[in-house]
């Protein structure tokens, strides 16, 4: 379960993938029946991530849209685009993502509070700033993952739902790298780790098998602070499993506290 | 330090066929030199410290004072302004349309500050941000889309067993760390004139990116957008050494000078 932290010098990506050990899967039902209990724990809806968990059980504050929250959903678009070879670089990627976006939100059909309806409602200069911190995120995972010799892709969170209107579960995740039939996740984040750091990505590795079908953990998951040039990670055994479903259940409880209090 | 032209972009990335080989023991070695000079300063003494653009330029602890609320807004707005500039945004008039989409996000103390700002003192600010951002669009050139362009990047680099941060903000990084030569280049858009301050600052820059990155950037570079000055350095081991003491310096009058 040991946390490991390495500098993020060229090369340590690379290495964090190729030695990823063997993951552990989870017994038959476990899965379930831990999803089953958080819920319990909570009592109704609500949303558990590594976020609640580095900040002991308090969700976040009313949601709204700013260039530097959007930069990863556009930044992460923009390069399943160049991946995927329908653009030649990154700004034509972020230039056709925020064009998409104007255009769902120009339908109406998208919820209000939608990135693409925050776009869809932002002048030359708002784009022009949603632009430049998209492509600022798209330049780091360029650094970080341009030297992991193994392909790569873009990921999306995972997400495990208890009931319709229950609790929701989120794994961030911003890259995948399947290696000799395991997989490696990646996780951008801002400034410097902080000592919740390792609880955290152990939720985060909690959440990521929980929301696979064959409930197989990732074989690491990697926390990745570039500004601050270090990586953290936790490998996927069953300590670390523990660990992060422990966490998960001692949030789930001080949300369900919080609404019995309220 | 030179005048600007109207090629500050290319001056700063050069000749690319030209460029040296990266060297993947130089990032260690700094900071091996850094934790060095640190101790030779503060010794075994548990005294943490946080070492900022503002001490290195020797202008901390005097923020509030001399520098004012309208520099800090000043400089906000025209390392913002500089990211609306290099997507193609023209300067005319920019200054109040970036006043009212930064807002919204700008971090709380600048946030508080701008809400304090009397009606003829903000208008008096958007002109001058105005002609900063004229002038400095007249000299940065535009990155061609396939550059790594990063704008408002920020670092947080420890050392010394986490007791000293180094803490910088840089309103343009270009290049990648992972290519085969020594690639990424450093500009900092300051709203002063260049002097010894921003020379040392320029030297800094390089000093964090080396440290958080493990790869020494090519060059590092200080643009004054209202005098359109631009001071540029190749990055080699006399300049990182050198910042490295001055952040020892600062080490050993407490944090600020």
């Amino acid at each position: 379960m040991s946390l490991r932290v390495e500098r993020l010098t060229p090369g340590v990506m690379d290495r964090l993938v190729e030695d990823a050990p063997a993951s552990t899967a989870l017994p038959e039902g476990a899965a379930a029946r831990l999803v089953e209990r958080l819920d319990d724990l909570a009592r109704g809806a609500g949303t558990l991530d590594a976020w609640t968990i580095e900040h002991a059980g308090r969700t976040g504050s009313d949601f709204v849209w700013t260039a530097r929250r959007a930069r990863r959903r556009v930044g992460h678009g923009a390069l399943a685009r160049v991946r995927g070879g329908r653009v030649a670089n990154v700004a034509d990627g972020v230039a056709d993502e925020l064009d998409d976006l104007r255009a769902r939100g120009a339908t109406g059909q998208v919820h209000p509070r939608s990135l693409a309806a925050w776009v869809h409602g932002l002048d030359g200069v708002g784009t022009a700033l949603v632009a430049a911190a998209a492509t600022t995120w798209c330049a780091e995972i360029d650094d970080l993952a341009g030297g992991i010799g193994t392909p790569w892709r873009v990921a999306t969170d995972a997400v495990v739902r208890s009931r319709p209107g229950g609790l929701v579960l989120r794994a961030r995740r911003d890259l995948v790298v399947p290696h000799e039939g395991r997989s490696v996740v990646v996780r951008i984040r801002s400034g410097h780790p902080g000592p919740s750091a390792g609880p955290g990505l152990r939720a985060d590795l909690a959440v990521a098998t929980l929301a696979r079908p064959d409930g197989r953990a990732p074989a690491r998951l990697i926390g990745a602070w570039p500004e601050a040039g270090i990586a953290l990670s936790v490998d996927g055994d069953e300590a670390a499993l523990r660990a992060g479903a422990r966490d998960l259940l001692r949030a789930a409880r001080r949300l369900g506290g919080a609404r019995l209090a309220a | 330090m030179i005048d600007a032209s109207p090629t500050l972009l290319s001056a700063l990335r050069g000749d690319p066929a030209r460029r040296p080989v990266a060297d993947p023991a130089l990032g260690a070695g700094v900071r091996a030199l850094l934790e060095d000079e640190l101790f030779a300063v503060l010794g075994d003494s548990p005294r943490r410290l946080v070492v900022t653009p503002a001490s290195v330029r020797g202008i901390a602890g005097a923020a509030d004072i001399t520098v004012g609320r309208r520099a800090r807004l000043r400089g906000a707005l025209v390392g913002t302004g500089l990211r609306v500039v290099l997507d193609g945004g023209r300067p005319n008039g920019l200054a109040a349309a970036l006043w009212a989409s930064w807002l919204p996000e700008a971090p709380a103390p600048l946030a508080e500050l701008a809400a304090d700002l009397p009606g003829p003192d903000r208008q008096r600010l958007l002109d001058v941000v105005d002609e900063d951002l004229a002038s400095l669009a007249r000299v940065i050139g535009a990155p061609p889309p396939s550059w790594t362009r990063r704008t408002g990047a920020r670092a947080e680099v420890r050392v010394r067993a986490g007791t000293v941060v180094l803490r910088d903000a840089l309103d343009l990084v270009l290049g990648s760390t992972r290519a085969v030569t020594r690639d990424v280049v450093l500009l900092d858009v300051v709203t002063s004139p260049l002097g010894e301050g921003t020379a040392r600052l320029r030297d800094y820059h390089a000093l964090v990116e080396t440290l958080r990155t493990g790869v020494a950037p090519l060059r590092t570079a200080i643009l004054s957008a209202p005098t359109a000055e631009w001071s540029i350095a190749d990055v080699d081991f006399a300049l990182l050494a050198r910042a490295a003491r001055h952040v020892a310096d600062i080490a050993a009058e407490g944090g600020s000078r």
